[in-house]
Parts: structure tokens; C-alpha cells; sequence
């Protein structure tokens, strides 16, 4: 069968990247013939060549959606072939608003699109969790035309490379927190800092923040704003700021670290969970978006970002080894079931299986 | 159920521990205040923590740089960032004072945190910034400042004595660098000379150590040629050794696919045996029923035959005078109540002895017919009702058809039999009269032997040898042959 991946941008290493290239991987080992499109990314051929394929009746359209991209509309509309959405979900705005004016608006459009693609009665919707799924059954999709299907990860890869040692190496006596993902304002990086300011205060003062992440240049605003924060709390030497980390160093900082903490009040899976439960690193997060069902009872997971609970949170996992066991079996059980490559890649085929 | 369980109690487990998180949350703020240790790369050995009381004079005795590293260290408890050192300089060349600087790190949220007291800051700080107000600032500074004149022009003087002895200092200390320098510029030239000698024995073994890292390298490339080797010849090892697990594989495939044919045919063979097992017992079945047909069958024609048979005999008009004389001659070689077995005659005949005075067991297969006649009548075969009879127990033995009896069992084995079963001197008489079992055996078509049909031909010898004594021929008037003996005594 004949099947095209469309997405905007193919990134080698974001969330959105990865799932569309594991998807292809997994789609050409049944035996399909795969083909990714994008408007850059290596291995990506250039959006015009996709009409050869979307005009065959026979041939599947698979449409990465994560953010507002008009000719992504475009494509969905002219194809003569059966359509698949895969929604990972778009920002709202709104966390946008104080920071950047421009991604607000990009943000906004995204939201509007999803309106926009319900309408175009695709055959498939499939979404990287139930939180997402929300969005289509709002618009007035059918629900057995919506399904649940998580994110393709390399989280085999991740569990195999060998961790960097020198990471390892400067692990120290207090706690070390860990925070993975790109510094925007959704991911909430300001409740963080207040939270592990009050551990530094009245737990452990000898702890350290391991922040992975990349900032963004077009969130200038934000970023001084964190700075401010980091200064005012006085936390410049006890976070460390970990940018363009390669895997090996990923694995080392999770390794290393006594919890993953999560204080993200959006997001539509959040994929360092899911390597936080494969490395067998407790999660700490907050009830917001996805996060619960990707973690589903394998972390603590709060309605509130206060931070003596998280604070009180961390300081009992360090003292529970119990709970440590428990949340690391559950885990490994929940990647195991839900999230490991095998397992994904028989959903995505019964869903293209069961395509009209 | 168990497996559920497990889970049960696990999740009860992790709502025990959220609460009790919750609980630790409530009290974490009424903990003490940590003091944050600093990261070994942080820690500034001149920050003394522990100490919360300054004179003003403690902070403002040092200059420029030194004077705001000593108040971060004071006050805020840590080093000041580039950009804080540069900003306060700047603030001191703009012409502010040290108690105001001061008094903007005490002061600051930092500073009110750590909360450290500097004696007689306070007031000063307070005139600093009142010195900033407009106007109001003004009003206040040029009478202080006029009221301070004769101080400041003594501070003057006490400057430029101390800027004196400074420029003094400086140019004694000038003229010791020199001297210094002087020295050093010495010293420096033997240690070039002493360079360059050190540096020639460097080289020499430099060289000798680049011959020996050569020869150390060529080592390490003929290692890593017979590596190469050694991988290629594993390489192709692995390659023989997958083609030989492919083959394997394949040949193993087709005899799972031979193995499964084998089973298909095997299942074939299994279900016709069980249907030519169910064949076959229908078959038995019907042949029992043939069989059972056929028995019948027979049964039924004999016994006709036997009621035909027995009319004619009682149309025989000879018979009556015959089995009188012979009963007459039997009954003079046997006892008195003699007990007499008699078999392949009519019932007729057994009624004749029974008459003599004989005890008789008239036995016949087609019992029925004789029943009637009240006689002690045995329902068998002739020659098994003999072999059930005692050794010796026997008075007599008649049969007027005796090759009826030949017809089911050899005449020798019913002369042995009859010799066992009559004691001495009993009397054994055998006729060839046609009793109706003959008649009945003509008309079925059971012919007889030639020599057992033969009893005229038979000769005392032959009775002699079968253990029988005074074989005689007592044929009927109407010539029907008959044979009268006894058995020898033991």
C-alpha cells in the first residue's frame, strides 16, 4: 500500500519528528511503500511530490498536526485517497499572550485548524492520547472514527545507549531534580523554580536542578523573565543548564537525577515522561493535559504545582526506597504495555488495517 | 485475582503516601530556614556566614573594587556578578557615597533576607538619600557641606601629606623594581643558557623517543593488519556458519512441511480405518443375522424333514416285528433294569426296552419330538451325551441307526467312547435300520461316508480291537444288518 507522512517540518529529535520517522519505519517493516514530505528535514521530499501519491484512491494520506500550517490544510483537502489525522495537539494561545506576539498568533491558527480539519471528514483521527482525542470530539467528530494511539519513540534507543560518565560523575550528596523539554511558557519552568527554591530552603540545600532544554530565541521576553526568577531566587548555582544534550548525556542526566519533575500545564503526551518511566526515574507532575494518562498511577501526580507539596513530594522519594520500587515497576510495566515500539507499531497497522 | 489484588494494594499504597505527602507539605514551611550551601565552585573562603554585626568603618575603610567585594561579602553574604561590581563602581564614580551603596545592598530583599546589622549605617543612609531628593536634597547638602568646611579642608591637607608620602613610597618602590628587575633580567640569562643545554638533551631524546614510537607504530600496524586478518577470516567463518544455519533452516522447513503433509495423511488413514471399522461390524452384524437366518432356517427344514421322515417310518410294516427281535436279543445280553443309553433311534425303540424291563435315557438332538412320549428323554447330541457320562456307568448302549452316529463323529472315537462309558460284559448293539434322523439326513442331503454306510462290511476285528468281546451279526429278517457285543471285561 501506498502511503504518504506529511508534516511541516521533519525535525531529527522534537516529539513531532520522531513520531512521523518511527511511523515510516514501522509502516515500510509490514511491507508498505512509505514516503515522508515536508517542507524541510532530511530524508523529507518537497510538498509537491505528494500529489502523485494522495490522488491514487488506494493510497493512504498520513497529516501530522501539531501546529497551524495552511498548506498542510491544503493537502488534506485535495487528496483523493484516504485521510488520516495525527493530532499531537496545539498550544493554546493564551500561554502565549504575555510573551510573544507571534506565537500567539501561530497558536491561534493552530486552534482554529482543528475546527477547520473535523469538517473535512477524515477516515481516521488518531490521537497521541485521550486529552487530544477531547479536542476532535468537541468539534462534533464521530468517536469510532477517533482513536488513541501514543507517540512513536525511540525509547529502546534511549535504554540501550550507554549513559555519558562524566554527567554521571558530578552527581553529589543533595537532591538533584530533572526538568526535560524546551523552555516555553506552557511547560511552566517559573512554577518549577519557586518549587525547588523551597526545597533548597527547607529540605536539602545542597540539591541541584538539572534543566535539559533549548530556548527559543522568538521567546527573548520569556527567557529574561526566567533569568530574573533564577537571580531573584537565587538559584543561578544550583541549576544547571543542560542545552543541545546528545543521548548519551539525556540518559546520564536521568540517571542521575532523583526525580523527573513536571509542572507543564499543557501538554499532549509529553514524551520525557514516558523516558523517565523507561529509565525507571520517578516522576513527580502535575494533573494537567495528557500527563496523567501517560503516566497512569506510575508517578505522583498533583492537581497543584504548590511547592511545598512537590517539595514534600521529592523529599519522600528520596527517603522512600519503597516507593521508588513501586513507581519504577509501574513504570516499566506501562511502557511495557502502552508505549514500546512493538506494541505501537501493531495499533498504527490494525488502524490502517481497519481504514475504509 | 491475585494479580488484581496486587494491584489493589498498590494503589492503596500510593494514596497512603500521598496523604501522608500532603501532611509533610502543611509543615514544610514552619521548618527553619536552611542556609544554602554553595556548590564547591560557589564557596568564597572570605565569607564569614556566621557574622551579623559590622561597625560602618568594618565596610568603608577599603576602595573602589575592594570596598564593594567586601560589602556583597558582608551584607549579601556572597561574591557580587560582574555586572553588580560594575554597576556599583559605576555608582561610586557618579559621586555616591559608600554608606549610600551600603545602605542599597542592606536594604535590598537580598540584603533584608540575610538581615546582617551595620552600626551607624542607618542614619547615613538616611541622610544619603534625603541628599537625593530635589531641591529639598540641595537645601540639606550645602549647609552640612559649609558647616564641614574646616573639617574638609583638614581632611585636604591630610591628603595631599598622604599622597605626599605616597608619591615617596611609590618612587622608592619604582627604584626597588628596577634593582628587582635588574636581578631577574640576570637570572633570566643563565636560565636561557641553561634553557638551551636542557633543551639539546630534550631534543636527543625526543629523537630517540620518536624512533622508538615509530618502531611502536609499526608494531601496532602489523597487529592491526593481522586483526584485519583474523576479522576476515571471522567474517567468513560467520558467513559459512549462516549459510549452513540457512540451509539448515530450509531443510528443516521443508521436513516440517513433509511432517505435516505426513499428518494430513495420517489423519486420512485414521478416519477410513475408523470407517471401515464401522463397515466391518455392520458386516459381522449382518452376517450374525444371515448366519442366525440360516441356523434357523435349518432348524425349521429339519424338523420338517424329521416329521416327514417319522410318518414313512410308521408306514415301515416290517419295523415292528424287527426292533422286537432285536430288544429281544439285547435284553438277553444285558441285565436285569439294566440302564440302557439310547441314542440315533425312535422313541419307539426306547419304549420297546423300557418294556423289557430296561431303564432307559433315550437321547436325541430334536428333542421335541419325543418328549411327549413320557419317557426319560435328554434334549443333546448324541455323541456328547455319552462323553458326559461316567466312566463305566453304563448296562447298554442301542442305536438302531448307527450311521447317523458316524455322520457327525468317526466310528472309532464312538467305540472308544462307548467302551469307557459301559462297565465289563455291557452289550452294545448297533443297527443300520432307516429311523427317520437318517430319512430326515437323506432328504437334506447330508450323504453318508461309504465306509460308515457300510455297517454290513464292518468285521469282528474291528470290534475286537475296539476293546468289544462276542461280536456277532444279528441282521433283521428282512436282511437290515445289526451288530450285538459286549464290552471285554478290564
Amino acid at each position: 500500500m501506498k502511503i504518504a507522512i506529511l508534516v511541516a517540518v521533519l525535525g531529527e529529535r522534537d516529539a513531532v519528528g520522531t513520531d512521523a520517522r518511527e511511523m515510516a519505519a514501522a509502516l515500510a517493516r509490514r511491507g508498505h511503500d512509505v514516503r515522508l514530505f515536508a517542507t524541510a528535514g532530511a530524508g523529507a521530499e518537497p510538498l509537491d511530490a505528494i500529489d502523485e501519491v494522495v490522488a491514487d484512491p488506494r493510497a493512504v494520506l498520513i497529516y501530522h498536526f501539531a501546529f497551524g500550517w495552511p498548506p498542510g490544510i491544503d493537502v488534506l483537502r485535495r487528496a483523493r485517497c484516504r485521510r488520516v489525522v495525527r493530532y499531537h495537539n496545539v498550544t493554546p494561545p493564551e500561554f502565549f499572550a504575555p510573551w510573544s506576539d507571534e506565537y500567539e498568533r501561530s497558536c491561534r491558527a493552530g486552534r482554529d485548524e482543528i475546527a477547520t480539519i473535523a469538517t473535512l471528514n477524515c477516515d481516521s483521527y488518531l490521537c497521541a492520547s485521550p486529552f487530544n482525542a477531547d479536542d476532535f470530539l468537541a468539534t462534533g467528530v464521530a468517536r469510532e472514527r477517533i482513536a488513541v494511539l501514543a507517540p512513536f519513540n525511540r525509547l529502546d534507543r534511549l535504554v540501550e545507549t550507554p549513559a555519558a560518565l562524566p554527567v554521571l560523575d558530578e552527581r553529589q550528596s543533595g537532591a538533584t531534580w530533572l526538568a526535560v523539554g524546551r523552555l516555553a511558557p506552557n511547560k511552566a519552568h517559573l512554577d518549577l523554580f519557586e518549587a525547588f527554591a523551597c526545597y533548597l530552603d527547607r529540605c536539602e540545600a545542597d540539591s541541584r536542578l538539572l534543566v535539559v532544554g533549548s530556548e527559543d530565541m522568538r521567546l527573548e521576553r520569556y527567557n529574561a523573565a526566567l533569568r530574573e526568577r533564577v537571580h531573584a531566587l537565587r538559584l543561578e548555582s544550583h541549576i544547571h543548564w543542560l542545552r543541545d544534550v546528545d543521548e548519551s548525556a539525556l540518559k546520564a542526566t536521568y540517571l542521575s537525577a532523583d526525580a523527573l519533575v513536571s509542572l507543564s500545564r499543557h501538554e499532549g503526551f509529553c514524551v520525557p515522561l514516558a523516558e523517565a518511566m523507561a529509565l525507571g526515574v520517578p516522576v513527580v507532575a502535575l494533573d494537567a493535559g495528557a500527563q496523567a494518562w501517560t503516566l497512569c498511577g506510575a508517578g505522583l501526580v498533583w492537581d497543584s504545582a504548590e511547592p511545598a507539596l512537590i517539595s514534600a513530594s521529592i523529599e519522600r522519594l528520596r527517603a522512600d526506597p519503597a516507593l521508588r520500587s513501586e513507581l519504577r515497576e509501574r513504570g516499566f510495566a506501562r511502557v511495557a504495555n502502552e508505549f514500546s515500539p512493538q506494541r505501537l507499531e501493531q495499533r498504527l497497522a490494525d488502524a490502517i488495517e481497519a481504514l475504509p | 485475582m491475585s494479580k488484581h489484588s496486587s494491584v489493589e494494594k498498590s494503589d492503596a499504597l500510593i494514596e497512603r503516601v500521598r496523604g501522608e505527602i500532603r501532611a509533610q507539605a502543611a509543615t514544610l514551611r514552619e521548618r527553619p530556614l536552611l542556609e544554602r550551601e554553595m556548590p564547591p565552585a560557589a564557596r568564597d573562603e572570605r565569607i564569614d556566614r556566621a557574622r551579623l554585626a559590622y561597625r560602618i568603618g568594618d565596610l568603608t575603610d577599603a576602595h573602589h573594587q575592594a570596598f564593594v567585594e567586601q560589602a556583597f561579602h558582608a551584607l549579601l553574604k556572597r561574591a557580587p556578578t560582574p555586572a553588580e561590581t560594575d554597576a556599583h563602581l559605576a555608582l561610586l564614580a557618579a559621586g555616591a557615597t559608600k554608606a549610600e551603596a551600603l545602605g542599597n545592598l542592606r536594604w535590598s530583599p537580598e540584603g533584608r533576607a540575610i538581615g546582617a546589622h551595620v552600626a551607624g549605617l542607618a542614619p547615613r543612609y538616611a541622610m544619603a538619600k534625603l541628599r537625593r531628593v530635589p531641591l529639598l536634597g540641595y537645601l540639606v547638602d550645602v549647609p552640612l557641606n559649609l558647616a564641614a568646611l574646616p573639617a574638609l579642608a583638614r581632611h585636604q591637607r591630610a591628603s595631599d601629606a598622604m599622597f605626599a608620602a605616597g608619591n615617596a613610597a611609590a618612587a622608592q618602590s619604582d627604584r626597588a623594581f628596577v634593582a628587582r628587575i635588574e636581578a631577574l633580567d640576570a637570572r633570566n640569562a643563565q636560565a636561557l643558557e641553561h634553557q638551551s643545554r636542557e633543551q639539546a638533551t630534550l631534543a636527543h631524546e625526543l629523537r630517540e623517543q620518536d624512533a622508538r614510537a615509530h618502531q611502536r607504530i609499526d608494531d601496532l600496524h602489523a597487529f592491526a593488519h593481522e586483526l584485519a586478518v583474523a576479522r576476515d577470516a571471522l567474517t567468513r567463518t560467520l558467513g559459512e556458519v549462516g549459510d549452513s544455519l540457512r540451509s539448515r533452516i530450509e531443510t528443516l522447513e521443508g521436513t516440517s512441511a513433509n511432517m505435516i503433509g505426513r499428518f494430513d495423511e495420517l489423519e486420512f488413514i485414521r478416519q477410513r480405518f475408523y470407517a471401515i471399522n464401522h463397515w466391518t461390524h455392520h458386516l459381522e452384524q449382518a452376517f450374525a443375522r444371515i448366519e442366525g437366518a440360516a441356523t434357523q432356517n435349518n432348524a425349521t427344514r429339519r424338523q420338517r424333514a424329521l416329521q416327514l421322515a417319522e410318518a414313512e417310518v410308521v408306514g415301515d410294516a416290517a419295523r415292528a416285528a424287527r426292533n422286537a427281535a432285536w430288544a429281544k436279543a439285547f435284553r438277553a445280553d444285558a441285565v436285569d433294569a439294566a440302564q440302557v443309553f439310547v441314542c440315533a433311534s425312535g422313541v419307539d425303540w426306547s419304549h420297546e426296552l423300557a418294556s423289557l424291563g430296561c431303564r432307559v435315557v433315550h437321547v436325541d438332538a430334536d428333542a421335541g419330538a419325543a418328549r411327549a412320549n413320557g419317557i426319560d428323554v435328554e434334549s443333546a447330541d448324541a455323541f456328547e451325551a455319552l462323553r458326559r457320562c461316567a466312566d463305566a456307568s453304563l448296562d447298554g448302549i442301542a442305536a438302531l441307526s448307527a450311521s447317523h452316529l458316524v455322520l457327525a463323529s468317526p466310528l472309532l472315537d464312538w467305540l472308544g467312547e462307548a467302551h469307557r462309558a459301559l462297565r465289563p460284559g455291557a452289550a452294545l448293539f448297533l443297527a443300520d435300520a432307516r429311523e427317520a434322523c437318517v430319512i430326515a439326513d437323506e432328504w437334506l442331503r447330508r450323504a453318508l461316508p461309504p465306509s460308515a454306510s457300510a455297517l454290513a462290511s464292518w468285521s469282528p476285528a474291528l470290534f475286537t480291537a475296539a476293546g468289544f468281546v462276542d461280536a456277532r451279526r444279528i441282521d433283521a429278517a428282512d436282511g437290515t444288518p445289526a451288530w450285538l457285543m459286549r464290552r471285554a471285561a478290564a
